[in-house]
């Protein structure tokens, strides 16, 4: 056996010298870095498959604490996807942060990740890969909150109980089919704001109270903070409505608020709700919200009540 | 400028009780003050919790943005330009131009980076990031 060594070599010359000789296929495998060849198209480094396609996307879910990468392999290009995943953490150097490897092969995919440093800012890149390489997709950034801890005042519904504490900024801490609650993280920018939400799903005869227990509230200001421009008011969201909760109009409503001194002041909204005011609310009272009829039969009715400093 | 095309809204719960193993491989140059310090160049498994993914698809909408606010988070000697994205949904475009405010819903994307370096104006970049963002693969620019 031997190679031609001078003139033209056709492939199949190649291919049959080769395959009929082990030591020859050993030693030019060998020179050509395989260890082991199992076709002819791998000896000469031919491959019909590429490194899979992979993107990104921009963050979601992002909290104090925890945020979410997404990514996708829009296409394993001709060879099975063996591994995708993600590269996440602080460096702006993609191998100096965890590798975290997500099941599946192709089609977007998702990791919550928790228990983060807050106002810390976060990389994150998708990866896959198959046979033929790895692909990386491009860096997406942002930055968790930082942690704000309203500790001077509680408001609370009547179903639930305290709300707040650990809700990440302006996110649905608590939520079921009558109420919902959260704050908003004043590093979110803007300004703090309670939110108390009872709603209904109900369009007749509905009853809701708010409780407020903001004694500290009402008396002072929160930790670190020089002034407080203290409002406490009642806003029925209804034609406004910033979650989508909208539709018909409000025949009907009307609302109590009960400062600590025992005298109701009664208010009364009609048309697609409004706005109450009463800056001279006491320490402790408890809001009462009853009698909604909506016109379309099906629109989920709100009270916010809220309080917030400038 | 605005989105158009299907949309998915995803929202997700913890399955409560349940678990997945996921694999996480640390690097080698992780700095002392990582918590993962001892763990670095090993693989280890992890327990995380399972998120059950609610899904909710709209048919060729039309996206807005309603407003971006802008703000800066400092972290040290580090400082980060940052925006919150209000984007509006609505059933179409006629819907939108005859109506700006019968929107289906309002949404919120938070804490998303700032490029400078890509030259473009902050309503831009707001939209980029959205094109970027999960359940908006299907939307096309108008």
């Amino acid at each position: 056996m031997a190679l031609q060594s001078s003139g033209a070599i056709s492939f199949s010359q190649i291919k049959t010298e080769l395959t009929s000789s082990s030591n020859s296929l050993r030693a030019l495998s060998a020179a050509a870095g395989f260890s082991s060849p199992d076709a002819v198209s791998e000896f000469y480094g031919y491959t019909s498959s590429l490194p899979p396609t992979v993107v990104t996307f921009a963050f979601d879910q992002i909290g104090e604490t925890s945020i979410r990468c997404g990514g996708a392999v829009n296409s394993d290009n001709g060879a099975a996807i063996t591994e995708r995943g993600f590269y996440f953490g602080t460096s702006t150097n993609r191998a100096s942060n965890p590798k975290y490897t997500v099941s599946g092969t192709v089609g977007y995919y998702t990791l919550n990740r928790t228990g983060l440093s807050p106002n810390t800012t976060y990389r994150c890149w998708a990866y896959a890969t198959n046979a033929s390489g790895t692909t990386y997709g491009s860096m997406v950034t942002a930055t968790t909150y930082q942690v704000y801890n309203p500790s001077w005042a509680s408001m609370y519904t009547s179903a639930q109980g305290v709300f707040y504490g650990e809700s990440p900024n302006g996110e649905v801490q608590t939520h079921s089919a009558s109420y919902e609650a959260f704050y908003r993280n004043p590093y979110s920018g803007g300004y703090v704001q309670y939110y108390a939400r009872s709603y209904n799903q109900s369009t007749t005869g509905i009853y809701q109270q708010l409780y407020f227990n903001g004694g500290s509230r009402f008396a002072g200001s929160p930790a670190g903070t020089a002034a407080v421009n203290t409002r406490n008011f009642v806003r029925l969201l209804y034609n406004a409505d910033p979650y989508g909760l909208k539709g018909g109009s409000v025949s009907y409503n009307y609302i109590f608020m009960n400062p600590a001194s025992g005298s109701f002041s009664n208010f009364s909204i009609s048309g697609n709700g409004g706005n109450i005011n009463d800056s001279s609310t006491g320490t402790t009272g408890y809001l009462s919200v009853y009698n909604f009829n909506t016109s379309d039969g099906r629109t989920p009715l709100q009270l916010d009540s809220y309080f917030d400093y400038a | 400028m605005a989105l158009q095309g299907n949309w998915t809204y995803t929202t997700q719960e913890i399955e409560e009780g349940n678990f997945n193993t996921i694999s996480v491989t640390y690097p080698e140059d992780l700095s002392e003050n990582d918590p993962n310090y001892n763990f670095r160049g090993q693989t280890k498994d992890v327990e995380v919790p399972v998120y059950k993914e609610i899904t909710e698809t709209y048919t060729n909408v039309y996206i807005n943005i309603q407003s971006i606010h802008y703000w800066k988070s400092f972290q040290g000697q580090e400082k980060f330009d940052l925006m919150n994205i209000t984007y509006r949904v609505f059933a179409s475009k006629e819907s939108y131009l005859s109506n700006p405010n019968e929107y289906l819903l309002e949404k919120l994307s938070v804490a998303q980076h700032i490029d400078f370096s890509k030259k473009l104006n902050h309503m831009e970049q707001a939209y980029e990031i959205l094109k970027n963002t999960i359940g908006f693969q299907d939307l096309t620019s108008v």
